[in-house]
């Protein structure tokens, strides 16, 4: 039987080209495998075939990314691979954020498996966490390359199981970092029995571990204050689930994924025109009366009339936030920021229920 | 930006830098058990505290709590 063939991925250091001034070298390939690449087929014991090692320097990948990644497609294409390994990358940046690119765009493009390896404080796992593709799975590893030994052994485990076409297990069991994904599973104890048995467990001081692990955030950067209030733009953004009459804009009332902004222009109130509310995470009641409890329009033109500030922006932005993915709400306050930032929107005030 | 919320303590754990305490979850601004004009004046208030929060450097996440009498949360 062939040989399950595979891609691997290292930077110019660990594809033995050289250190940082080698770091601008374009992609390029072997034909085999190389660095740590060698070691972890030896791992694999025979369960795979490293066809073909992928290199590049850290520089290059940050600053040609989209030709790089072509470059690395085209190529496992080519080769016919069933499977990407990339690093691993322990605690180091540019080389993280390379691999897990690396494994999120051939994850899509090819729907094949991609495995890397790298320390949890590496900046790549938060790439990871936001990508969150099921086809992709960083070990964790040490933060010093001293830890290759281990990092190789973990990663070959994983990816001869991946390779046997086993089914994947949550990631405290299989020993990937969680992506947050719920996963479904039969269980003897019903849920009230299982709260109960942790409660119990939490009293006596005996370890116990939660089933919803919240996910913990980074820390947002903080913009600086408005210095001249008069001379700005503001926009309102809610979350409370105002829009359209009807919903034209086909939001869900959870797990919403989009946004849209509605004209509030040479309106005094958010009771001078129709709007319903599509939220299904609270009585709606009270905001379906009157929609100034969640877009406070009315207060702000009567603020705006005291010229405190330049002017409101003439559309208001909605998105209905119950039982939203945090990746799915980033992504939509990211392209909300765009909006607003070629508008020329100064500040903003967000209301969310 | 700043974050009108009557879950405060949240927004907070959400990491939200200027946070103005609103009313109800299903009222934020303003509060329809009272009168017409003081359910107004609570709105405005609300909104003249996240005025200040824009206007205010804060160094992370930063309660605000509007001058005027209402029940939160």
């Amino acid at each position: 039987m062939a040989l399950f063939r595979i891609m691997y991925y290292v930077n110019q250091f660990f594809g033995g080209i050289g250190g940082e001034e080698k770091a601008d070298m374009p992609v390029g390939f072997r034909e085999e495998a190389v660095g740590p690449a060698r070691r972890f087929q030896e791992l694999c014991q025979g369960s795979l075939e490293v066809a073909v090692t992928a290199y590049c320097g850290d520089n290059y990948f940050a600053e040609h990314e989209s030709d790089a990644l072509a470059s690395i497609l085209e190529v496992a294409r080519k080769y016919h691979v069933g499977m990407l390994v990339a690093g691993p990358a322990f605690g180091a940046g540019r080389y993280g954020f390379a691999c897990v690119e690396i494994c999120h765009f051939l994850n899509i493009s090819l729907n094949i498996p991609c495995i890397s390896g790298m320390s949890v404080e590496s900046p790549g796992v938060e790439l990871y966490k936001q990508y969150k593709d099921k086809g992709v799975f960083l070990i964790p590893t040490s933060e010093a390359v001293s830890g290759m030994g281990e990092a190789l052994s973990k990663m070959a485990r994983f990816a001869s199981k991946v390779v046997k076409g086993e089914a994947i297990g949550p990631a405290p069991e299989e020993g990937y970092i969680p992506r947050g994904f719920r996963l479904d599973a039969l269980v003897d104890k019903t849920g009230v029995e299982r709260a109960v048995d942790i409660l119990l467990d939490k009293l006596a001081g005996r370890t116990f571990a939660t089933e919803i692990p919240i996910e913990t955030l980074e820390e947002i950067p903080v913009a600086p204050p408005i210095a001249n209030l008069k001379d700005a733009c503001l926009a309102l953004v809610s979350t409370a689930g105002v829009v359209a009459p009807g919903n034209p804009d086909g939001f869900k009332t959870f797990g919403n994924t989009q946004w849209r902004k509605y004209s509030i222009d040479k309106m005094n109130s958010m009771k001078d025109a129709r709007w319903d509310v599509w939220h299904g995470g609270y009585n709606t009641i009270f905001v379906h009366e009157n929609p100034n409890y969640g877009v406070p329009l009315d207060g702000c033109r009567e603020i705006e009339k005291e010229k405190a500030f330049r002017k409101l922006h003439p559309f208001f932005y909605s998105t209905p936030g119950n039982m939203a993915l945090i990746s799915a709400m980033q992504a939509v306050g990211k392209e909300i920021l765009g909006d607003m930032k070629a508008e020329g929107i100064d500040g903003v005030l967000l209301v969310s229920t | 930006m700043a974050h009108i919320t009557p879950m405060a303590m949240l927004a907070k754990q959400m990491k939200s830098n200027r946070i103005v305490t609103g009313t109800k979850i299903p009222h934020p601004c303003g509060d329809p058990n009272l009168p017409i004009e003081a359910d107004n004046t609570l709105r405005r208030e609300i909104v003249k505290t996240a005025f200040k929060a824009l206007q205010t450097g804060v160094s992370g996440p930063t309660v605000f709590v509007p001058d005027i009498s209402y029940t939160s949360g």
